[in-house]
Protein backbone atom coordinates (compact mmCIF):
# COMPACT_ATOMS: atom_id res chain seq x y z
CA UNK A 1 0.00 0.00 0.00
CA UNK A 2 3.11 2.49 0.92
CA UNK A 3 4.61 1.83 -2.32
CA UNK A 4 1.38 2.23 -4.36
CA UNK A 5 0.48 5.68 -2.22
CA UNK A 6 3.77 6.79 -2.90
CA UNK A 7 3.82 5.44 -6.94
CA UNK A 8 1.05 7.59 -7.65
CA UNK A 9 1.69 10.37 -5.41
CA UNK A 10 4.86 10.85 -7.72
CA UNK A 11 2.80 9.96 -11.14
CA UNK A 12 0.42 12.75 -9.99
CA UNK A 13 3.41 15.54 -9.40
CA UNK A 14 4.61 14.88 -13.14
CA UNK A 15 1.60 15.13 -14.77
CA UNK A 16 0.94 19.06 -12.60
CA UNK A 17 4.34 19.73 -13.64
CA UNK A 18 3.97 18.85 -17.08
CA UNK A 19 0.56 20.97 -17.24
CA UNK A 20 2.03 23.94 -15.75
CA UNK A 21 4.48 24.03 -18.31
CA UNK A 22 2.10 23.57 -20.99
CA UNK A 23 0.31 26.73 -18.79
CA UNK A 24 3.52 28.82 -18.89
CA UNK A 25 4.41 28.16 -22.66
CA UNK A 26 1.33 29.26 -24.44
CA UNK A 27 1.64 32.44 -25.78
CA UNK A 28 -1.64 34.68 -24.30
CA UNK A 29 -2.78 38.26 -24.83
CA UNK A 30 -1.90 40.50 -21.55
CA UNK A 31 -6.02 40.32 -20.83
CA UNK A 32 -5.48 36.69 -20.11
CA UNK A 33 -2.16 36.64 -18.01
CA UNK A 34 -3.70 36.95 -14.39
CA UNK A 35 -6.17 34.24 -15.33
CA UNK A 36 -2.90 31.96 -16.47
CA UNK A 37 -1.05 33.14 -12.95
CA UNK A 38 -4.23 32.32 -10.94
CA UNK A 39 -4.30 28.23 -12.73
CA UNK A 40 -0.62 27.76 -11.81
CA UNK A 41 -0.71 29.31 -8.18
CA UNK A 42 -3.56 26.60 -8.12
CA UNK A 43 -0.95 23.62 -9.52
CA UNK A 44 1.40 25.14 -7.31
CA UNK A 45 -0.96 24.25 -4.41
CA UNK A 46 -1.97 20.88 -5.25
CA UNK A 47 2.37 20.33 -6.05
CA UNK A 48 2.62 21.27 -2.40
CA UNK A 49 -0.25 18.74 -1.10
CA UNK A 50 1.26 15.86 -3.48
CA UNK A 51 5.02 16.42 -2.24
CA UNK A 52 3.68 16.63 1.80
CA UNK A 53 1.76 13.58 1.12
CA UNK A 54 5.16 12.21 0.13
CA UNK A 55 6.60 12.90 3.91
CA UNK A 56 4.04 11.94 5.58
CA UNK A 57 4.33 8.52 3.98
CA UNK A 58 8.13 8.46 4.82
CA UNK A 59 7.19 9.30 8.65
CA UNK A 60 6.69 5.60 9.23
CA UNK A 61 3.25 5.98 11.01
CA UNK A 62 0.98 3.42 10.02
CA UNK A 63 -2.16 4.89 11.36
CA UNK A 64 -1.79 8.18 9.11
CA UNK A 65 -2.01 5.87 5.50
CA UNK A 66 -6.04 5.86 5.66
CA UNK A 67 -5.50 9.63 5.74
CA UNK A 68 -2.83 9.72 2.79
CA UNK A 69 -4.90 7.34 0.93
CA UNK A 70 -7.51 10.41 1.47
CA UNK A 71 -5.85 12.71 0.17
CA UNK A 72 -4.11 11.25 -2.58
CA UNK A 73 -7.54 10.19 -3.87
CA UNK A 74 -8.68 14.08 -3.28
CA UNK A 75 -5.88 15.40 -5.38
CA UNK A 76 -6.73 13.29 -8.18
CA UNK A 77 -9.63 14.43 -8.23
CA UNK A 78 -8.97 17.83 -7.68
CA UNK A 79 -6.44 17.70 -10.41
CA UNK A 80 -8.96 15.85 -12.79
CA UNK A 81 -10.99 19.45 -12.85
CA UNK A 82 -7.72 21.34 -13.30
CA UNK A 83 -6.41 19.38 -16.24
CA UNK A 84 -9.97 18.96 -17.70
CA UNK A 85 -11.69 22.14 -16.77
CA UNK A 86 -9.63 25.50 -15.62
CA UNK A 87 -6.54 24.66 -17.87
CA UNK A 88 -8.98 25.10 -21.26
CA UNK A 89 -8.95 28.87 -21.66
CA UNK A 90 -4.99 29.05 -21.58
CA UNK A 91 -4.29 25.87 -23.79
CA UNK A 92 -7.60 26.26 -26.40
CA UNK A 93 -7.00 30.39 -26.63
CA UNK A 94 -7.30 31.53 -30.20
CA UNK A 95 -7.54 35.03 -31.41
CA UNK A 96 -11.10 35.16 -32.11
CA UNK A 97 -11.15 34.86 -27.93
CA UNK A 98 -10.04 38.81 -27.93
CA UNK A 99 -13.64 40.24 -28.75
CA UNK A 100 -15.53 38.39 -25.61
CA UNK A 101 -12.82 38.89 -23.23
CA UNK A 102 -12.14 42.98 -24.06
CA UNK A 103 -15.66 43.35 -22.93
CA UNK A 104 -15.43 41.01 -19.79
CA UNK A 105 -12.50 43.16 -19.00
CA UNK A 106 -14.66 46.15 -19.17
CA UNK A 107 -17.26 44.73 -17.09
CA UNK A 108 -14.74 43.74 -14.55
CA UNK A 109 -12.73 46.37 -14.49
CA UNK A 110 -16.46 48.28 -13.78
CA UNK A 111 -16.88 47.07 -10.19
CA UNK A 112 -14.67 47.18 -7.51
CA UNK A 113 -15.39 43.55 -6.27
CA UNK A 114 -14.00 42.11 -9.77
CA UNK A 115 -11.23 44.50 -10.85
CA UNK A 116 -8.49 42.34 -9.78
CA UNK A 117 -10.70 38.79 -10.45
CA UNK A 118 -8.89 36.57 -13.00
CA UNK A 119 -11.36 35.51 -15.51
CA UNK A 120 -11.00 33.41 -18.73
CA UNK A 121 -12.91 32.03 -21.71
CA UNK A 122 -13.79 29.04 -23.08
CA UNK A 123 -16.49 26.91 -25.80
CA UNK A 124 -19.64 26.67 -24.53
CA UNK A 125 -23.06 27.12 -23.79
CA UNK A 126 -23.72 30.52 -21.88
CA UNK A 127 -22.94 30.02 -18.74
CA UNK A 128 -19.89 30.61 -15.89
CA UNK A 129 -18.31 28.98 -13.27
CA UNK A 130 -18.38 31.70 -10.87
CA UNK A 131 -16.03 31.07 -7.12
CA UNK A 132 -14.76 33.96 -4.90
CA UNK A 133 -11.79 31.89 -4.44
CA UNK A 134 -11.04 30.77 -7.76
CA UNK A 135 -10.83 32.36 -11.39
CA UNK A 136 -13.96 32.70 -13.32
CA UNK A 137 -14.71 31.31 -16.21
CA UNK A 138 -17.34 32.27 -19.05
CA UNK A 139 -18.15 30.02 -21.76
CA UNK A 140 -19.92 31.31 -25.07
CA UNK A 141 -20.79 29.38 -28.45
CA UNK A 142 -17.82 29.45 -30.88
CA UNK A 143 -20.34 31.13 -33.29
CA UNK A 144 -20.86 34.15 -30.90
CA UNK A 145 -17.46 34.47 -29.98
CA UNK A 146 -16.75 35.85 -33.46
CA UNK A 147 -20.14 38.12 -33.80
CA UNK A 148 -21.86 40.62 -31.45
CA UNK A 149 -25.13 39.39 -31.41
CA UNK A 150 -25.50 37.76 -28.60
CA UNK A 151 -22.40 39.38 -26.80
CA UNK A 152 -24.91 41.32 -24.37
CA UNK A 153 -25.86 37.91 -22.31
CA UNK A 154 -22.25 38.07 -21.04
CA UNK A 155 -24.08 40.24 -18.57
CA UNK A 156 -26.01 38.08 -16.83
CA UNK A 157 -23.21 35.50 -16.85
CA UNK A 158 -21.29 38.43 -15.16
CA UNK A 159 -24.49 39.06 -12.79
CA UNK A 160 -23.80 35.08 -11.36
CA UNK A 161 -20.19 36.03 -10.10
CA UNK A 162 -21.18 39.48 -8.31
CA UNK A 163 -23.99 37.63 -6.77
CA UNK A 164 -20.95 34.86 -5.70
CA UNK A 165 -18.81 37.53 -4.57
CA UNK A 166 -21.82 39.12 -2.78
CA UNK A 167 -23.76 35.84 -1.51
CA UNK A 168 -24.27 36.62 2.22
CA UNK A 169 -26.11 39.76 1.54
CA UNK A 170 -27.90 38.75 -1.51
CA UNK A 171 -28.95 35.18 -0.03
CA UNK A 172 -30.74 37.46 3.07
CA UNK A 173 -32.66 39.47 0.04
CA UNK A 174 -33.57 36.17 -1.47
CA UNK A 175 -34.58 34.49 2.40
CA UNK A 176 -37.33 37.62 2.62
CA UNK A 177 -38.44 37.36 -1.24
CA UNK A 178 -39.36 33.70 0.35
CA UNK A 179 -41.86 35.38 2.71
CA UNK A 180 -43.81 36.76 -0.59
CA UNK A 181 -43.56 33.27 -2.39
CA UNK A 182 -44.59 31.48 0.19
CA UNK A 183 -47.69 34.16 1.20
CA UNK A 184 -48.54 33.52 -2.64
CA UNK A 185 -48.46 30.07 -2.82
CA UNK A 186 -50.31 29.35 0.48
CA UNK A 187 -54.12 27.59 -0.01
CA UNK A 188 -56.75 29.98 0.26
CA UNK A 189 -58.83 26.77 1.87
CA UNK A 190 -58.52 23.28 1.82
CA UNK A 191 -61.50 21.03 1.56
CA UNK A 192 -62.02 18.17 3.80
CA UNK A 193 -60.46 14.74 1.78
CA UNK A 194 -58.51 17.29 -0.26
CA UNK A 195 -54.62 16.72 -0.44
CA UNK A 196 -52.86 19.84 0.43
CA UNK A 197 -49.91 19.48 -2.10
CA UNK A 198 -47.44 20.83 0.57
CA UNK A 199 -44.91 19.02 -1.10
CA UNK A 200 -45.41 20.74 -4.75
CA UNK A 201 -45.25 24.24 -2.95
CA UNK A 202 -42.30 23.12 -0.75
CA UNK A 203 -40.58 22.35 -3.78
CA UNK A 204 -41.39 25.62 -6.25
CA UNK A 205 -40.06 27.26 -2.88
CA UNK A 206 -36.80 25.37 -3.00
CA UNK A 207 -36.78 25.85 -6.75
CA UNK A 208 -37.18 29.78 -6.28
CA UNK A 209 -34.43 30.52 -3.20
CA UNK A 210 -31.77 27.85 -4.55
CA UNK A 211 -31.75 28.49 -8.14
CA UNK A 212 -34.55 30.82 -10.12
CA UNK A 213 -34.25 33.86 -7.63
CA UNK A 214 -30.76 34.40 -8.61
CA UNK A 215 -31.65 33.93 -12.57
CA UNK A 216 -33.87 36.46 -12.54
CA UNK A 217 -31.45 38.91 -10.53
CA UNK A 218 -29.01 37.89 -13.33
CA UNK A 219 -31.35 39.08 -16.06
CA UNK A 220 -32.30 42.42 -14.35
CA UNK A 221 -28.42 42.84 -13.64
CA UNK A 222 -28.02 41.95 -17.56
CA UNK A 223 -30.59 44.91 -18.54
CA UNK A 224 -29.34 47.20 -15.96
CA UNK A 225 -26.00 47.08 -18.23
CA UNK A 226 -26.83 46.29 -21.11
CA UNK A 227 -30.56 48.04 -21.88
CA UNK A 228 -32.05 47.67 -25.07
CA UNK A 229 -29.07 45.46 -26.32
CA UNK A 230 -29.45 42.91 -23.61
CA UNK A 231 -33.25 42.62 -24.25
CA UNK A 232 -33.10 41.62 -27.37
CA UNK A 233 -29.87 39.20 -27.82
CA UNK A 234 -31.75 37.68 -25.13
CA UNK A 235 -35.52 37.50 -26.53
CA UNK A 236 -33.37 36.49 -29.67
CA UNK A 237 -31.41 34.00 -28.19
CA UNK A 238 -34.41 32.13 -26.81
CA UNK A 239 -37.62 33.12 -29.23
CA UNK A 240 -37.70 29.89 -31.52
CA UNK A 241 -35.46 27.27 -29.61
CA UNK A 242 -38.14 25.39 -28.50
CA UNK A 243 -41.77 25.57 -26.99
CA UNK A 244 -40.23 24.55 -24.09
CA UNK A 245 -39.42 27.88 -23.38
CA UNK A 246 -42.96 29.19 -23.09
CA UNK A 247 -44.72 26.04 -21.04
CA UNK A 248 -42.95 23.40 -18.98
CA UNK A 249 -45.10 20.70 -17.10
CA UNK A 250 -44.57 21.10 -13.78
CA UNK A 251 -42.41 17.97 -12.72
CA UNK A 252 -40.23 19.08 -15.52
CA UNK A 253 -39.90 22.71 -14.53
CA UNK A 254 -38.87 21.81 -11.32
CA UNK A 255 -35.88 19.80 -12.03
CA UNK A 256 -34.41 22.94 -13.51
CA UNK A 257 -32.66 25.33 -12.47
CA UNK A 258 -34.49 28.38 -14.50
CA UNK A 259 -37.13 29.30 -14.40
CA UNK A 260 -39.56 28.95 -17.83
CA UNK A 261 -38.08 31.65 -20.47
CA UNK A 262 -41.12 33.44 -21.09
CA UNK A 263 -41.78 34.43 -17.35
CA UNK A 264 -38.23 35.89 -17.92
CA UNK A 265 -39.54 37.73 -20.34
CA UNK A 266 -42.65 39.32 -18.94
CA UNK A 267 -40.19 40.37 -16.27
CA UNK A 268 -37.55 41.29 -18.31
CA UNK A 269 -40.32 43.88 -20.37
CA UNK A 270 -41.80 44.90 -17.13
CA UNK A 271 -38.03 46.45 -16.11
CA UNK A 272 -37.73 47.93 -19.86
CA UNK A 273 -40.57 49.80 -19.46
CA UNK A 274 -39.24 51.41 -16.01
CA UNK A 275 -36.02 52.12 -17.74
CA UNK A 276 -38.04 53.90 -20.74
CA UNK A 277 -37.23 51.34 -22.60
CA UNK A 278 -40.49 50.67 -24.23
CA UNK A 279 -40.05 50.50 -27.85
CA UNK A 280 -37.74 47.70 -27.14
CA UNK A 281 -39.74 46.21 -24.72
CA UNK A 282 -43.44 46.29 -27.16
CA UNK A 283 -41.58 44.63 -29.81
CA UNK A 284 -40.14 41.92 -27.49
CA UNK A 285 -43.72 41.36 -25.86
CA UNK A 286 -45.30 40.98 -29.56
CA UNK A 287 -42.73 38.68 -30.84
CA UNK A 288 -43.26 36.79 -27.90
CA UNK A 289 -46.73 36.91 -27.46
CA UNK A 290 -47.23 36.41 -31.45
CA UNK A 291 -44.99 33.08 -31.01
CA UNK A 292 -47.26 32.14 -27.75
CA UNK A 293 -50.90 32.06 -30.23
CA UNK A 294 -49.11 30.51 -32.58
CA UNK A 295 -48.08 27.64 -30.28
CA UNK B 1 -25.57 28.91 -13.83
CA UNK B 2 -24.84 25.60 -15.30
CA UNK B 3 -25.87 22.76 -13.07
CA UNK B 4 -22.32 20.79 -14.01
CA UNK B 5 -20.65 24.28 -12.44
CA UNK B 6 -22.85 24.18 -9.25
CA UNK B 7 -21.73 21.11 -8.79
CA UNK B 8 -17.86 21.61 -9.22
CA UNK B 9 -18.41 24.51 -6.68
CA UNK B 10 -20.22 21.96 -4.31
CA UNK B 11 -16.82 19.39 -5.02
CA UNK B 12 -14.28 22.70 -4.46
CA UNK B 13 -16.62 23.47 -0.66
CA UNK B 14 -15.92 20.03 0.18
CA UNK B 15 -12.99 18.97 -0.95
CA UNK B 16 -11.58 22.49 0.89
CA UNK B 17 -13.51 20.74 4.38
CA UNK B 18 -12.06 17.82 3.10
CA UNK B 19 -8.43 18.67 2.94
CA UNK B 20 -8.39 20.35 6.61
CA UNK B 21 -10.35 17.00 7.68
CA UNK B 22 -7.17 14.94 6.37
CA UNK B 23 -4.39 17.99 7.15
CA UNK B 24 -5.85 18.01 11.32
CA UNK B 25 -6.26 13.70 11.73
CA UNK B 26 -2.64 13.38 10.19
CA UNK B 27 -1.24 16.07 12.64
CA UNK B 28 -3.24 14.68 15.55
CA UNK B 29 -1.93 11.21 15.18
CA UNK B 30 1.57 12.00 14.63
CA UNK B 31 1.10 13.57 18.06
CA UNK B 32 -0.36 11.00 19.29
CA UNK B 33 2.34 8.58 18.19
CA UNK B 34 5.09 10.94 19.30
CA UNK B 35 6.24 12.04 15.44
CA UNK B 36 6.97 15.75 14.78
CA UNK B 37 7.19 16.52 11.12
CA UNK B 38 7.35 20.62 10.96
CA UNK B 39 5.49 20.50 6.85
CA UNK B 40 2.81 18.99 8.90
CA UNK B 41 2.64 20.71 11.79
CA UNK B 42 2.27 24.34 9.31
CA UNK B 43 -0.84 22.95 8.02
CA UNK B 44 -2.62 22.25 11.27
CA UNK B 45 -3.44 25.82 12.39
CA UNK B 46 -5.08 26.43 8.89
CA UNK B 47 -6.62 23.53 9.08
CA UNK B 48 -8.50 23.89 12.38
CA UNK B 49 -9.63 27.59 11.26
CA UNK B 50 -11.12 26.01 8.36
CA UNK B 51 -13.06 23.39 10.36
CA UNK B 52 -14.24 25.89 12.83
CA UNK B 53 -15.66 28.15 10.26
CA UNK B 54 -16.95 24.82 8.30
CA UNK B 55 -18.87 23.25 11.88
CA UNK B 56 -20.08 27.17 12.51
CA UNK B 57 -22.01 27.47 9.05
CA UNK B 58 -23.17 23.36 9.50
CA UNK B 59 -24.75 24.09 12.94
CA UNK B 60 -26.84 27.06 11.42
CA UNK B 61 -27.45 24.61 8.52
CA UNK B 62 -28.67 22.02 10.60
CA UNK B 63 -30.82 24.00 13.00
CA UNK B 64 -32.01 25.93 9.65
CA UNK B 65 -33.30 22.33 7.89
CA UNK B 66 -34.47 20.86 11.39
CA UNK B 67 -36.97 24.03 11.36
CA UNK B 68 -37.73 24.69 7.80
CA UNK B 69 -34.82 25.14 5.92
CA UNK B 70 -36.27 28.49 4.22
CA UNK B 71 -33.08 30.18 5.14
CA UNK B 72 -30.56 27.67 2.94
CA UNK B 73 -30.09 29.12 -0.31
CA UNK B 74 -27.08 26.74 -1.38
CA UNK B 75 -28.41 23.54 -2.43
CA UNK B 76 -24.22 22.24 -1.54
CA UNK B 77 -24.99 23.36 1.77
CA UNK B 78 -28.69 22.15 1.69
CA UNK B 79 -27.41 18.30 1.50
CA UNK B 80 -24.46 18.59 4.00
CA UNK B 81 -26.77 19.43 6.41
CA UNK B 82 -29.50 17.02 5.49
CA UNK B 83 -26.64 14.22 5.46
CA UNK B 84 -25.45 15.52 9.14
CA UNK B 85 -29.08 15.18 10.29
CA UNK B 86 -28.80 11.56 9.19
CA UNK B 87 -25.79 10.62 10.60
CA UNK B 88 -27.19 11.98 13.77
CA UNK B 89 -29.86 9.67 13.54
CA UNK B 90 -28.03 6.84 12.51
CA UNK B 91 -26.37 5.58 16.12
CA UNK B 92 -25.44 2.35 14.80
CA UNK B 93 -22.78 3.51 12.46
CA UNK B 94 -21.90 7.39 13.56
CA UNK B 95 -21.13 7.69 17.86
CA UNK B 96 -18.51 10.03 17.56
CA UNK B 97 -18.56 13.02 19.79
CA UNK B 98 -18.75 15.64 16.73
CA UNK B 99 -21.76 13.37 15.34
CA UNK B 100 -23.84 12.89 18.81
CA UNK B 101 -23.29 16.21 20.30
CA UNK B 102 -23.58 18.05 17.21
CA UNK B 103 -21.42 20.79 14.71
CA UNK B 104 -21.14 23.00 17.97
CA UNK B 105 -20.23 20.93 20.27
CA UNK B 106 -17.82 19.42 18.03
CA UNK B 107 -15.72 22.27 17.38
CA UNK B 108 -14.34 22.69 20.94
CA UNK B 109 -12.50 19.37 20.74
CA UNK B 110 -10.49 20.47 17.37
CA UNK B 111 -8.23 22.15 20.28
CA UNK B 112 -7.90 18.94 21.85
CA UNK B 113 -5.31 18.99 24.45
CA UNK B 114 -4.72 15.69 26.11
CA UNK B 115 -4.34 11.96 24.37
CA UNK B 116 -8.29 10.81 24.89
CA UNK B 117 -9.34 14.31 23.86
CA UNK B 118 -6.98 13.70 21.10
CA UNK B 119 -8.26 9.91 20.09
CA UNK B 120 -11.93 11.78 20.39
CA UNK B 121 -11.04 13.91 17.54
CA UNK B 122 -9.54 11.58 15.64
CA UNK B 123 -12.55 9.86 15.47
CA UNK B 124 -15.10 12.52 14.92
CA UNK B 125 -13.04 13.54 11.88
CA UNK B 126 -13.01 10.58 10.39
CA UNK B 127 -16.83 10.12 10.97
CA UNK B 128 -17.11 14.09 9.44
CA UNK B 129 -14.66 12.75 6.49
CA UNK B 130 -17.47 9.64 5.80
CA UNK B 131 -20.06 12.25 5.75
CA UNK B 132 -18.63 15.47 3.56
CA UNK B 133 -17.20 12.44 1.30
CA UNK B 134 -20.52 10.74 0.62
CA UNK B 135 -22.09 14.24 -0.64
CA UNK B 136 -18.97 14.85 -2.79
CA UNK B 137 -18.84 11.63 -4.17
CA UNK B 138 -22.70 12.43 -5.59
CA UNK B 139 -21.71 15.42 -7.49
CA UNK B 140 -18.38 13.91 -8.42
CA UNK B 141 -20.39 11.74 -10.23
CA UNK B 142 -22.27 14.14 -11.83
CA UNK B 143 -19.47 16.11 -12.87
CA UNK B 144 -17.38 12.97 -14.13
CA UNK B 145 -20.59 12.03 -16.03
CA UNK B 146 -20.00 15.50 -18.19
CA UNK B 147 -16.27 14.10 -18.87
Amino acid sequence: MKSALSQTNRDLLHQVSALREALRVTQLPALLERYRASVIDICSVLEANLAKNLVVLELGVDSVRPDVLYQTSACCQLFDIINNRLSAPVIRYHERDLLALTVLDWLHQAHPATRGKPFGLASGVFSIFPHPKWPAIYFMPISSQIAVRYLPLLYHEFAHLLYALSKPELDDLIVDFQKIVKRALAPRAIRDGQSSNDEIRRQIQTAWRESWAQEIYCDAVGLTIGGASFLHAFSHYFRFRSSDEYFRRQDVLLRLRHPVTWLRIQLLVTRAERYGLGDAARLVRKEWRDMQDFL
Amino acid sequence: MSEEWLDIQGFIADHEVLQAINDLSIGTKLELAGVRDPTVEASIAGARATLERFLAELDAATQSVAEDDSRICDRNQRQIAQAFQQARSDQANFSSVIVRSGAKAGAALLAAADKPAKRALVESLDELRRIVSGHQSTTLAAIIEEF
